[in-house]
């Protein structure tokens, strides 16, 4: 077992054959690192949660294949990308620091079916961008670069 | 097993070396030598990763010696040092390692440094990590990760202004190190203060709420207080901040300052302005270019830099762009300026990375550019380019050497000269579609539907092209002639296209296919008139008897 310690401070104990899907905390328990807690001051105990339940579904990915449980991970990726801007954000954001490869494949796959055919003003109200680009800026990239069709109409539906 | 070889005692030894089995390996090993298998370099690399996983210094050293003295018919190389030093390295022997270095025949590679620089991190060994980290920067300048080691090894003895001086050095070098994150923790591990440092190119996660001069005196002043306060320090990555002072008395109250501003610090925003170029870019990665070039870049300044990243810009597609049907102001001048703002854009973001060009209607000039600034160009698909001539075609082939599939459908001011010299310099060509219309634009196309003209194409492409998997000549006027050799040339062709071939009688065509052995599909002329073809024997017959829309692409 592997005890990991989120931003505040709650610990969780995770299986080391669940937890080496990560990169950095196998690269940790190679180099003799991980023998007590190891704390993740980027995350908290919200989006360590929704990781630590992410990594023991997928514990045994190869195993999946052969018992045909394929479709059940499926689903299970389904339902776990089914989730809100704020928290998809930060379990992308754990995901590139703790390394895992999978988990970060699915959820910036579910990030870009989102933002799909959207508007430039729908994807600035989803995500709560501000937008820092002056007219003149915009009109800049516009000369120099610009799209040289007429396309069809954008979603601008915010959901 | 039926047959037990070097090969698959070596993958038993490699494998068991992995799993950190080191005694099974050795006596699989002594099974081999027992057997009369005689152990090649791999075997020796594979027994001593072994040793070196499982910490068995003795056995290591003993079998070492034996590679020494030639029981095993070879020297040790390189890797076989690398191997025993870091074995002597993980195990503390730091000095054995050293010497061992020191003896070694020729200069020492990266691998040897990089285990003896290993075990000294292991074993604490400041002074001769230094130097062994100073070796990698001599045989590696390019990798950002030596001078980190080493920037964070002056870190932890203390020598700041020598850390400074590693990450100047970087500076002036034009590395950058991927963003970090780091902590500091308390000895009680309760308090963790987190710090972002990124070299450089760094999107400080907490920029929107402090401006970045501020946060990160903060950070420095906070940091130091820590260190000052509590001897047991662990980090990766140090913080911006000037000479360390020795000693640093901190009262109760900085003590709680600090924290306060740790928590600040810890605390989680959510802002996807602010999400990390890499994270970003696998995102966008994932859009088409249509949703890239209409919204991703206009969303904000970030996105806009996103956009422009090279791994966004090796493949430039416009091919579902054009299914549309809008064909008439696709042949005015205005659009072929747009087609050409656009790939002059992605030519210059892809910074020499483009490998997929697919458009329609882009002129001379463009093509130019991407034969200058395109080395690593594998697909160029420029169909319906009326502009394109064979000046900017010879510049493809002496620009774009890993070239191995072309479109030149179409393109009427290219010639059988372009063809010759891209079949010279592009040896990886593999596809190419020529294809033609009938007389839809007689007057463009009038000299290429010369029969002695497709002979020419056909003869160049036989010539200069026998790796060709896949050709397809549609409404090629090639005679017999021209057929023959390609069929001679190309006897790789698996995919050939000849459909409206009118010039070419369908004997012809068998005796083609008979002499391509590796055909598996082939177009004719015109599979409707197939039967018809027998009755008149000959193409040519049939020739005005076309109606042109039939054969419209």
């Amino acid at each position: 077992m592997v005890k990991l310690k989120s931003n505040d401070d709650k610990e969780f104990e995770v299986e080391e054959a669940a937890v080496i899907q990560s990169e950095m905390i196998k690269n940790m328990i190679e180099d003799g690192c991980a023998t007590s807690v190891i704390p993740l001051p980027n995350i908290d105990s919200k989006t360590l949660i929704k990781v630590i339940e992410y990594l023991n579904k997928h514990i045994n990915m190869g195993k999946a294949a052969e018992t045909g449980e394929e479709d059940d991970l499926k689903e299970f990726d389904e339902q776990f990308v089914n989730m809100g801007w704020e928290e998809l954000f930060d379990v992308i954001m754990a995901a590139n620091y703790l390394n895992i490869h999978e988990l970060m494949e699915l959820c910036c796959q579910s990030a870009a079916d989102r933002l799909k055919n959207k508007s430039v003003r729908a994807v600035r109200e989803m995500l709560k961008i501000t937008n820092d680009l002056t007219e003149e800026e915009e009109q800049e990239i516009i000369n120099d670069a610009p799209w040289a069709f007429e396309g069809p109409e954008i979603d601008d539906t915010v959901n | 097993m039926k047959c037990r070889n070097v090969y698959t005692r070596n993958a038993v030894i490699r494998g068991l070396a992995l799993a950190k089995s080191g005694e099974e390996a050795l006596r699989w090993f002594l099974i081999m030598e027992r057997e009369n298998v005689k152990p090649d370099e791999v075997t020796l690399l594979a027994v001593l990763c072994a040793c070196a996983y499982s910490g068995m210094v003795e056995q290591g050293r003993e079998i070492f010696s034996s590679l020494m003295s030639g029981k095993y018919g070879f020297p040790p190389g390189a890797e076989h040092y690398a191997c025993m030093v870091d074995l002597l390295a993980r195990c503390g022997h730091l000095e054995d390692a050293l010497s061992m270095i020191k003896e070694m025949p020729g200069e020492p590679t990266k691998s040897v440094w990089g285990a003896l620089l290993a075990g000294c991190r292991l074993h604490g060994n400041r002074e001769l990590s230094e130097f062994a980290a100073w070796k990698l920067i001599a045989l590696a300048p390019r990798n950002s990760a030596y001078y980190v080691v080493l920037a964070n090894l002056y870190g932890e003895m203390g020598r700041w202004n020598d850390a400074e001086k590693i990450r100047t050095l970087m500076k002036e070098r034009g590395l950058l190190k991927d963003l970090g994150s780091s902590s500091v923790e308390l000895e009680d591990q309760k308090d963790l203060l987190e710090l972002l440092s990124g070299w450089g190119c760094s999107t400080l996660n907490h920029r929107s709420r402090f401006d970045p001069e501020h946060r990160e005196n903060s950070v420095g002043s906070t940091t130091k207080t820590l260190l000052g306060a509590l001897p047991k320090l662990c980090w990766e990555h140090y913080p911006r901040m000037g000479p360390y002072p020795a000693q640093i008395q901190i009262s109760q109250e900085s003590q709680k300052m600090a924290d306060e501003e740790a928590k600040i610090e810890a605390r989680p925003i959510h802002n996807w302005a602010e999400l990390t170029q890499l994270c970003l870019i696998n995102i966008l990665s994932r859009l088409s270019i249509e949703d890239l070039w209409r919204n991703a870049r206009f969303v904000c300044k970030h996105w806009f830099q996103a956009c422009k990243d090279p791994k966004l810009n090796s493949v430039i597609d416009l091919e579902t762009q054009f299914r549309e049907s809008d064909n008439e102001s696709r042949s005015k001048p205005e659009f072929e300026q747009k087609i050409d703002s656009m790939i002059r854009s992605v030519v210059g973001w892809s910074d020499g990375s483009l490998t997929h060009v697919r458009v329609k209607h882009c002129s001379d000039r463009s093509i130019a550019l991407i034969a200058e600034r395109s080395p690593n160009l594998q697909v160029l698909s420029i169909p319906s380019c009326p502009h394109v001539t064979d000046k900017a075609m010879s510049e493809i082939a002496f620009g774009c050497p890993l070239l191995s599939e072309l479109d030149i459908s179409f393109c009427y001011q290219i010639s059988h000269r372009s063809l010759a010299l891209i079949g010279q310099h592009c040896p990886s060509l593999r596809i190419l579609r020529r294809n033609l219309m009938t007389r839809l634009f007689p007057s463009e196309q009038e000299s290429f539907l010369r029969p002695h003209h497709g002979d020419y194409e056909a003869a160049a492409i036989g010539k200069f092209m026998p790796q060709l998997v896949q050709l397809e000549l549609r409404f090629s006027p090639m005679t017999s002639k021209g057929l023959a050799l390609i069929s001679e040339g190309c006897v790789n062709l698996e995919h050939l296209d000849l459909f409206g071939c009118t010039n070419v009688t369908s004997r012809d065509i068998a005796n083609a296919s008979s002499s391509l052995k590796k055909l598996k599909t082939l177009k004719k002329p015109n599979l409707s008139l197939e039967s018809n073809t027998e009755r008149y024997g000959h193409w040519q017959l049939y020739d005005d008897r076309f109606q042109t829309d039939f054969f419209r692409i």
